[in-house]
């Protein structure tokens, strides 16, 4: 798994590569986490990404309170059907908002 | 059926899941579901890894068996006697503020399996995951 940081903006796009899964969620934690300030705008691009596992989620999952604690806002981009799927399944998608593309994405964040 | 035997650490988790995608796509599920089982597998043997083997060493097995209209993969190890179907359900529903972290494996795999018992048997806990296959 790789994880590569761009900014657009003052949006922070962060793009992850390969398996979100319990050997790899460790890193993708550490990476993400101090990216989330005050008022910080994430989109999460997985248009590469697979395989999401618990472990995975569980880093999404502290993405997204630490967000909602910081007053930030966080999207995902490009969902794969596998990954879709399994957001669907554990009420994932109504925690973070998604959208097909990044750009789709990055305007969504610029109207909030 | 196919059969690996390891030591039940984080290092293996790897080999043990290419050993399930292996055996799943030969078995014809397909790529989405054969995924999903990999998904479940995860969660069960990362349970093991986790927990089975508290003050010592262990092993984990992982047998996979086609049997024509399902796939099953069956989890075991002579670890602490522990019920995975034992655990509560998280809330899927709540808002991020009042959700919590754990919890999710378990509730992954029931939803993606089409049958899912535990059983204790001497001293070994037996974990199978059945899917059918469509």
């Amino acid at each position: 798994m790789e994880i590569t940081k761009t900014k657009r903006d003052d949006i922070d796009i962060i793009r992850i590569e390969g398996q979100l899964d319990g050997t790899t969620s460790i890193i993708a934690q550490k990476e993400i986490i101090p990216l989330v300030t005050p008022e910080s705008k994430l989109v999460i691009d997985m248009g590469d990404c697979d395989y999401i596992s618990s472990s995975g989620l569980r880093v999404l999952m502290m993405i997204g309170k630490q967000l909602s604690k910081e007053g930030g806002k966080g999207v995902l981009a490009k969902l794969s059907e596998e990954v879709r799927d399994i957001m669907e399944m554990t009420g994932f998608s109504h925690i973070f908002k998604s959208y097909p593309t990044l750009d789709e994405a990055i305007e969504a964040l610029k109207k909030e | 059926m196919a059969k690996i035997i390891l030591p039940a650490k984080m290092e293996n988790l790897g080999k043990l899941l290419d050993f399930v995608r292996e055996n799943a796509i030969k078995s014809g599920l397909s790529k989405k579901d054969a995924t999903q089982v990999i998904v479940a597998a995860e969660e069960g043997i990362i349970n093991i890894i986790n927990y089975a083997y508290p003050d010592s060493d262990g092993k984990v097995s992982v047998i996979c068996e086609d049997t024509g209209d399902k796939f099953a993969i069956i989890l075991e190890d002579q670890g602490i006697p522990f019920d995975p179907l034992s655990l509560p359900e998280p809330d899927v529903d709540l808002p991020i503020e009042d959700r919590t972290i754990g919890g999710l494996g378990i509730f992954m795999i029931k939803n993606i399996m089409d049958n899912v018992i535990y059983e204790r048997e001497d001293d070994w806990n037996i974990f199978t995951l059945i899917k059918n296959k469509h």
